[in-house]
């Protein structure tokens, strides 16, 4: 990466010596500067910042703690963060800085619920970019790439919108994306984008980069919309998702025929691999020579691309949910399965389903199921 | 007689709608038959001219009504529980470039078949499903003794009544687009509780309304005209009548775009 084009990354933390180790773990691929929280006396230091990450508990702050107004004392990360994300919309900032929360005590932001699978709605309740949860050492890898991931995106922002001029905005937008202006299926993905209400028209300019990559983390990312994840993918392809991703893994005849409807747009390494619906669809029309609705052609085609892909006997394969809300391993049937509506789930993803046997098992499953699946229980 | 052109984005327009429409008066296990209708236009949509395609809900996975439990009278009086099973098969070509700037205006003209078909079932078990009715809504085409848009009974097998040696009566009909046709079962299925489904004001019903206006109300003022202006008999006039390519178009001297 060229040295101009680095992210900057400003770390946040009443233990500085605590976050050494994730600027080791980015190593030359960003700028990180570690702060206390006590030392961020120059504006200069949040304008720069790409991403500024904030530890959530702040508890080695003695000036803090010594002072009695209680405005000046910012009990813990999530505070803090809204009072740099005042500093960092003063119109004195030439460019968006996004505000992620760096926590290893993330289960207290999720009421009680598992934690990392809510890394984007406890985001969205806290005016956050991200929560980031502090990895074990196994982890400490993706963390880094996480924080990489995101910090680069904020940087490939453009630094003005052309909010006057629609079409500018939605170029800009295709351009962020990088959605694929030559292919053929390049009018149906943006079909599709518009159809999850990309934030183009009513916010003002410096909301507006924030605004897409927010949209993009909070809204699009973790759920079955115009990007599909290795989930969606196995389920259209009717094989199992463990042999799919066996062979999606490495070089493969399949991963070549999928690689140019990979989502390659800003985010793309965020939270594992995308496909662009419409390319697979495309692809799929295309191999089958029409014939992409017949499971039997389908996966007799597909086949070919990928002996070892196993078949799932299934008329009607969903992605079940499970009470963590995560994509459980092994299909089901549709007519095993049942609707449900997880809270703040988008109104133009993919429906949600989960199993019978566990909306029987798990009451908070069974208080999403809808109305009309209620008789299936 | 040149063939039917219809719009690929009110086609698209008209399959979302229903879908929306519909959700609750469909079988969960035929959640998918309308968002695989819809992607299977989307692909033709981007296809070459010069090349017909098959587009329809194949019979071997059709969309699945919920059961009506005797709502097919007013007040759920009906003796029989039963379900509807809808599919279709069209052959349409996509017409013009198939490039970004002529995409939503892009149309297809109908090349063959347009037929679709309704069979109504009893029973719940396999051993006990009964068939107690079907039908088949249809456009003919250049060589069709007519009514160009009619309803078949039956005529599928060698076997009255109506064997399909007997291809009439060949009854009119004011409905041929396979959406069309789902409201028109589920109005029939669903009496009072599809007549206060339909009569909302929700996005979908609004999306719903200016297309099917535009259908029923192009096909209507053409048959209008056809009456008034012939010599001899009205119905044999309107019998024999063989609409333009672009009866459903809003190049149409019918068009109806707007409410008077």
């Amino acid at each position: 990466m060229p040295r101009k084009n680095r992210p900057h990354i400003l770390i946040v933390d009443d233990k500085p010596d605590e976050a050494r180790a994730r600027k080791t773990e980015i190593g030359d691929r960003a700028r990180v500067e570690i702060a206390h929280p006590q030392d961020l006396t120059d504006k200069s230091q949040i304008n720069k910042a790409d991403l500024i990450l904030v530890d959530y508990r702040l508890e080695d702050w003695q000036e803090r703690d010594s002072t009695r107004a209680l405005c000046l004392k910012p009990t813990n990360g999530l505070a803090l963060a809204s009072i740099l994300r005042a500093h960092a919309d003063d119109k004195e900032n030439s460019s968006p800085t996004a505000i992620a929360i760096l926590t290893a005590h993330l289960k207290e932001l999720s009421g009680g619920l598992p934690p990392e699978p809510r890394a984007h709605a406890i985001a969205r309740a806290h005016n956050l970019e991200w929560a980031f949860s502090k990895a074990n050492s196994q982890r400490e890898t993706l963390l880094a790439q996480q924080v990489l991931s995101l910090a680069s995106a904020v940087r490939k922002l453009p630094l003005s919108w052309p909010i006057d001029n629609p079409k500018k905005s939605e170029e800009q937008v295709q351009e962020l994306l990088l959605v694929p202006k030559n292919a053929v299926w390049f009018a149906r993905a943006w079909e599709e984008i518009q159809d999850c209400y990309p934030p183009l028209h009513e916010l003002s300019e410096w909301s507006h980069g924030l605004a897409i990559l927010r949209w993009l983390l909070h809204r699009i990312l973790p759920y079955p919309c115009f990007l599909w994840d290795s989930f969606q993918l196995a389920a259209r392809l009717r094989v199992t998702h463990d042999s799919l991703e066996q062979v999606m893994i490495k070089d493969s005849k399949l991963s070549r025929l999928f690689k140019d409807v990979r989502y390659q747009g800003i985010l793309s390494d965020f939270l594992g691999t995308r496909w662009w619906r419409a390319g697979v669809e495309s692809i799929l029309w295309q191999v089958t020579e029409g014939e992409s609705f017949d499971p039997q052609e389908t996966f007799a085609v597909i086949k070919n691309y990928a002996p070892k892909l196993k078949a799932l006997n299934l008329t009607q394969p969903v992605i079940c949910l499970d009470s963590d809300y995560q994509p459980v391993n092994k299909f089901v049937d549709i007519s095993e399965a049942v609707r449900v509506q997880p809270d703040g789930w988008p109104p133009y993803a993919d429906q949600a389903w989960t199993t019978i046997e566990m909306a029987r098992q798990e009451r908070r499953l069974k208080a999403l199921v809808l109305r009309q699946d209620l008789s299936k229980l | 007689m040149p063939p039917l052109h219809f719009s690929f984005q009110e086609f698209d327009e008209e399959i979302d709608a229903i879908y929306k429409i519909a959700r609750s008066f469909i079988s969960l296990g035929s959640f998918y038959v309308l968002p695989q209708l819809r992607e299977r236009l989307a692909q033709i949509r981007t296809a070459k001219q010069g090349q017909p395609f098959g587009w329809g809900i194949p019979e071997g996975q059709p969309l699945i009504t919920r059961t009506s439990n005797g709502d097919y009278q007013p007040d759920s009086k009906g003796e029989h529980f039963i379900y509807a099973s809808i599919s279709c098969a069209w052959e349409i070509e996509p017409l013009g470039y198939h490039n970004l700037a002529s995409r939503q205006t892009r149309k297809f003209a109908l090349r063959g078949k347009a037929s679709t078909r309704v069979r109504l079932f009893e029973g719940d078990a396999p051993e006990s499903i009964r068939e107690l009715a079907m039908w088949r809504m249809e456009v003919g085409d250049d060589k069709s003794p007519g009514c160009h848009f009619h309803v078949q009974v039956l005529g599928e097998s060698n076997e009255p009544p109506y064997p399909h040696s007997l291809p009439i009566p060949r009854f009119p009909s004011l409905l041929m687009t396979p959406m069309s046709v789902i409201e028109f079962v589920l109005a029939e299925l669903f009496q009072d509780e599809w007549k206060m489904h339909a009569a909302r004001s929700t996005p979908e019903i609004q999306r719903w309304q200016p297309i099917q206006r535009k259908w029923i109300g192009g096909l209507l003022r053409w048959q209008h005209d056809k009456i008034m202006n012939l010599s001899g008999s009205p119905w044999t006039s309107l019998k024999g009548a063989k609409p333009d390519s672009d009866l459903f178009l809003d190049t149409s001297p019918y068009a109806i775009t707007k409410p008077s």
